[in-house]
């Protein structure tokens, strides 16, 4: 964490290294694999202290006190499936990533626009893989673009079944958010065409996130036996406690694929993608329409406005009208989020010293100049 | 005021920091760089005008983008008549809709009753106006396949309320308002009545061929919601509205109301076409879960048997149902208007 932000032109100097090397966007990381040397450290999932931690710059003043220096953080992770058809995915999310960050960021109803973005890209295979997951750190700046070129997608085919059990448990358990402890929830996005596994393996949990995967869990906060692992339903059940988590499933896929996701998720949490072209779109729709900064109304203008053809935003609104409208605005804290410029006690306290202050600020900022003449 | 783009940036800076917004107008024809701004209050009050030049076009929609964003419609208001329904997601209201140099009309308000409810609120409100479209749509192919053939109009927008706007009232602690009209059928709200009204409070059964007629347009209406893939609106007779002297029908609520996602699965769709039967069979007098209903006097057999058939499930397709149902009612009474008919429940 720190006090770099994501600009267009830090991007396209990342974009340009990869076209230089040539090949795929991941052609870094893949060329590590192919020298034996394994994944690198910054996408490894047992690295880094394996949980991955979402939070707001915060700069210690000479009084001891802190003070925040950005927007709260908003972490947004997407989980790509990387297997035989998805192959490419990790090179479409690499490309897309700018309009993605614009979407979410720049503009009046830009759905992020209030919080410090956070992203975590985190791309699975199979069990069969050299490496079933590979999970970047939360970044905020041209970093979300290096660390996708460092992964190593599987770009094959294995078994029918895919492995993203492994990307949710570490969404659920080994994710460390602030924006969660201020009473809001993250967002998460699984992006496959093919059904999940169900469950989960004490040994590949190992192979995966290291020797010391439970203890990590406990340490972050949850408690969980080796001998008592969660099934994939109760992963996804959890992570629906910190995350506003859906599964975008591509449409070309077979129905049952999608039926099985919606078993899991809940059928207000899938989403079946029109196109993999506006997947940046489609977030960026979800967390507007999440947020409330966006009504089904606004978003076929809202989309247009991207460019995106009047027929193909019809489509994408009524791919995702049936999610929970207005789901973070109607969380408790939604206006009372410590903002830019809060002070806090400490590094890690959650509550503002001026909270009461900050509050009334709020709660008048919000309120009409004109007194309703009748409560309905 | 009077000036251009920097004066005009200046007084725009200004005005949005007030509780005001603008509504850009061309001013005239002749003049196609010249535009007017009228400025207005939070209740639609004219506060002043703006006369501007803009010399590119480019210019202009930067200033337009500066342009404060009022929260509905400029010009349409409401003022409450009424409370006349609460859920657990929102309170219904009759009310006057004002639309800026229009009569005032009654209307529907829902207000969702906390910010958590405004998503079913949205979501009813973008799905009506989608269905309007569609209806439009389907009425504009319709014609032309019969063009030069005498047809009557579908008229599908009959059966659902037209949204006049929906927005976030800030007044109201941000929650959801849509305001929703019936001005096709009905000119007051209290000329439509809730089809179970008619035998739960006052106390009376429709005749078969009153029946017939609120039947075949609730058909009507599935044939019209099955081919748009809308599904889960409330069939129930409290949901149905019908204005007994201009035959009309319609659904009143449909928050509750979605797309479906693939084909529609043929159990859900002959559940919907029961479900209105049973309704209906309910103010003829009958209990639609026995499934005893009896020929008599004015309900000739041929008609029970069809509305037997169709609470016990067996038409799946509401083109069929609605087809077979309308075969049987023109072999006994043919075509003619029939007055409502009711009758207190003593005379059975």
């Amino acid at each position: 964490m720190g006090d770099r932000e994501y600009t267009r032109a830090a991007y396209e100097r990342v974009e340009r290294e990869v076209t230089d090397r040539g090949g795929p966007s991941t052609s870094a990381g893949e060329q590590r694999h192919r020298e034996g040397r394994g994944l690198d450290p910054l996408v490894d999932p047992k690295c880094h202290g394996v949980v991955r931690i979402s939070r707001t710059f915060r700069k210690q003043q000479p009084d001891g006190t802190w003070v925040q220096q950005k927007d709260p953080a908003m972490l947004l992770e997407t989980r790509w499936d990387t297997t035989s058809s998805m192959r490419d995915n990790v090179d479409i999310g690499f490309q897309v990533l700018p309009r993605l960050h614009d979407l979410l960021t720049k503009g009046d109803h830009a759905p992020l626009r209030r919080y410090e973005l956070q992203i975590i890209n985190s791309i699975f295979g199979d069990v069969c893989d050299d490496y079933v997951l590979c999970r970047t750190t939360a970044e905020m700046d041209e970093k979300i673009a290096e660390l996708m070129t460092l992964m190593v997608p599987c770009r094959d085919g294995g078994d029918a079944t895919e492995d993203p059990d492994y990307g949710l448990f570490a969404a659920a358990y080994l994710t460390w958010a602030e924006i969660v402890k201020f009473g809001l929830k993250s967002y998460d996005f699984t992006i496959t065409d093919a059904p999940y596994r169900g469950r989960i393996d004490y040994d590949q949990l190992k192979r995966i996130f290291g020797e010391s995967v439970i203890e990590k869990v406990t340490t972050n906060g949850f408690k969980m036996r080796s001998v008592d692992l969660p099934t994939t339903q109760e992963i996804v059940d959890d992570l629906h406690k910190t995350a506003h988590a859906f599964a975008l499933i591509l449409a070309s896929e077979k129905g049952s694929v999608s039926e099985c996701w919606r078993e899991l998720f809940g059928e207000e949490h899938v989403v079946v993608l029109p196109s993999m072209e506006l997947l940046p779109e489609v977030q960026a729709v979800i967390a507007g329409l999440t947020e409330a900064t966006l009504s089904l109304g606004d978003v076929a203008d809202f989309l247009q406005a991207s460019n995106v053809p009047k027929e193909m935003a019809t489509k994408v609104k009524r791919a995702v009208s049936h999610i929970p409208l207005g789901a973070q605005a109607a969380l408790p804290n939604y206006t009372s989020i410590p903002k830019k410029g809060a002070v806090f006690g400490t590094k890690n306290d959650i509550v503002p010293l001026d909270a009461g202050v900050q509050k009334r600020a709020q709660i008048g900022a919000g309120k009409s100049n004109k007194k309703p003449s009748q409560w309905l | 005021m009077e000036g251009g783009p920097g004066a005009t940036r200046r007084a725009l800076s200004h005005i949005k920091k007030s509780n005001q917004y603008l509504i850009l107008l061309p001013f005239t024809k002749t003049l196609t760089n010249q535009y007017l701004f009228v400025i207005k209050s939070a209740d639609d009050k004219v506060l002043s005008h703006l006369h501007t030049t803009f010399y590119s076009r480019k210019t202009m929609n930067e200033t337009v983008e500066m342009l404060p964003k009022k929260t509905h419609s400029p010009g349409v208001g409401y003022e409450i008549i009424k409370q006349i329904g609460v859920s657990d997601a929102f309170t219904t209201y009759a009310c006057i809709i004002r639309r800026a140099g229009k009569p005032d009309r009654e209307g529907i308000l829902k207000i969702a009753n906390s910010v958590a409810m405004n998503g079913i609120l949205d979501r009813e409100a973008d799905l009506l106006r989608d269905m309007r479209f569609e209806s439009q749509s389907i009425e504009e192919e319709y014609k032309e396949a019969n063009c030069g053939k005498e047809t009557f109009n579908l008229n599908y927008h009959f059966t659902f309320p037209k949204v006049q706007d929906s927005f976030i009232c800030v007044e109201q602690g941000g929650r959801r308002i849509n305001l929703l009209s019936f001005w096709n059928i009905a000119d007051t709200i209290g000329e439509l009545e809730p089809l179970s009204h008619i035998r739960d409070r006052l106390g009376c059964r429709i005749d078969a061929r009153s029946s017939a007629w609120i039947l075949g347009k609730l058909l009507k209406t599935l044939v019209f919601t099955h081919s748009v893939r809308v599904v889960g609106v409330s069939f129930d007779g409290d949901n149905i509205l019908i204005n007994r002297d201009k035959h009309f029908v319609a659904l009143f609520d449909w928050s509750m109301a979605k797309r479906a996602t693939g084909k529609l699965d043929p159990k859900l769709k002959a559940a919907e076409i029961a479900e209105v039967t049973k309704s209906v069979v309910y103010v003829m007098g009958f209990d639609p879960e026995d499934g005893k209903i009896r020929a008599t006097a004015d309900l000739p057999e041929e008609y029970a048997v069809i509305l037997r058939r169709l609470i016990e499930g067996r038409e799946s397709r509401a083109v069929e149902a609605h087809k077979k149902f309308y075969a049987v009612v023109e072999s006994l009474w043919g075509r003619k208007f029939h007055s409502f008919t009711s009758f207190t429940t003593e005379k059975n």
